[in-house]
């Protein structure tokens, strides 16, 4: 079937390139035998000669050669720099399809991943709970946790830092996280002058979190039902 | 540009024109004035003459406007991710929500990394015993 479509192909294109073929041509019957048959020497010279297909101009040059006066009056009068010019003085008196970043801003889907954030329970309390998921699943080890327990007895992390320059953003830390603490964020322009500031630590990340709530709690209900 | 759509938005956001067609290159028109934050960035919507992804837009009284200063609330509206109607609930009016604060980099105020725990390599501390 693939030769079968493959030939028709060819022909689609020969017939666009260098018009209808002729009806002897187009009759090939298929198969090997059925090809070894119409080039046998057994047919007489005038139905080979009927195969024969003048070839085409392959080169500029022999095109040139072919159609010096066209081509000649398309160098003298700049033909195609002028049709260029003609679509951009077309699109000066279109409305602009840009966006004019950051006055106007493209969409967002509820899944981007972008900055992270330690998230919090309603009461305040941190939904942390030092598991370590996401420090084993991260791919780049961009994470680094170090737990004790509180003085109340619960497991709280003392250290949690992410390395945002080792961060590839793939998501599999909040998609580890059984309490939904560490998620990615939608926020995407917080670009450093240093590396240094790229190092985040646990009070940074809850900061961001507090900071980004209302849209994390927002965007989490608008995916529940797909998790 | 639109001759036709620049000399309707002209007409349409008057006293705005100016300058949105000088920060944005553009004009936009008058637009629904959709609110206002704490910045003083002002959020225009226009559903019936802009194509859908420049139907939202934020007007600053800055000169210099930097966009990480769009609260959460209203970047979660003008990032079309949802309708106004999630911007104004209180729902998750939290006491610990933090102010929004804009990206500080490059000024005194930005993070600086710092250790959450105690270190736990001593360091060694030379101490020479006196000469008897």
């Amino acid at each position: 079937m693939a030769f079968t479509s493959r030939v028709i192909a060819t022909r689609a294109l020969q017939a666009a390139r260098f018009g209808p073929i002729p009806a002897t041509v187009r009759r090939i019957p298929s198969g090997v035998l059925g090809r070894a048959a119409l080039y046998s020497t057994s047919q007489t010279d005038g139905a080979k000669k009927d195969h024969i297909i003048t070839p085409p101009p392959t080169s500029t040059a022999d095109y040139r050669k072919a159609n010096l006066l066209d081509h000649l009056s398309h160098t003298l009068l700049i033909t195609e720099i002028m049709r260029g010019a003609w679509v951009v003085l077309e699109q000066f008196f279109r409305p602009a399809y840009t966006i004019y970043y950051p006055f106007e801003k493209n969409t967002l889907s509820p899944r981007f991943r972008g900055e992270h954030a330690l998230r919090r329970y309603p009461t305040g309390e941190e939904r942390c709970i030092a598991c370590k998921l996401c420090e084993a699943i991260c791919p780049a080890q961009a994470i680094t946790i170090e737990a004790e327990p509180r003085e109340d007895g619960s497991r709280r992390t003392t250290r949690y830092d992410i390395d945002m320059t080792k961060c590839i953003y793939c998501g599999f830390c909040q998609e580890a996280c059984p309490v939904d603490a560490i998620v990615e964020g939608p926020n995407f322009e917080f670009s450093t002058e240093s590396r240094e500031e790229l190092l985040y630590n646990k009070e940074k990340l809850l900061a961001n979190g507090d900071k980004w709530e209302t849209e994390l709690a927002a965007n989490i209900q608008a995916d529940h039902l797909y998790r | 540009m639109s001759l036709a759509r620049f000399i309707r938005n002209a007409l349409s956001s008057g006293k705005r024109f100016p300058r949105n067609f000088y920060f944005l290159n553009d004009s936009k028109p008058g637009g629904r004035l959709v609110g206002t934050d704490e910045f003083g960035n002002r959020y225009y919507e226009e559903t019936d003459t802009e194509i859908w992804v420049r139907q939202r837009w934020v007007e600053s009284p800055s000169n210099d406007f930097d966009p990480s200063t769009i609260p959460a609330k209203w970047h979660y509206w003008i990032h079309r991710i949802g309708d106004e109607a999630a911007v104004n609930e209180s729902a998750m009016a939290n006491k610990w929500l933090a102010k929004h604060t804009p990206n500080y980099t490059g000024t005194p105020g930005a993070y600086r990394s710092f250790n959450t725990t105690a270190p736990k390599i001593q360091t060694w501390e030379p101490m020479a015993t006196p000469r008897e």
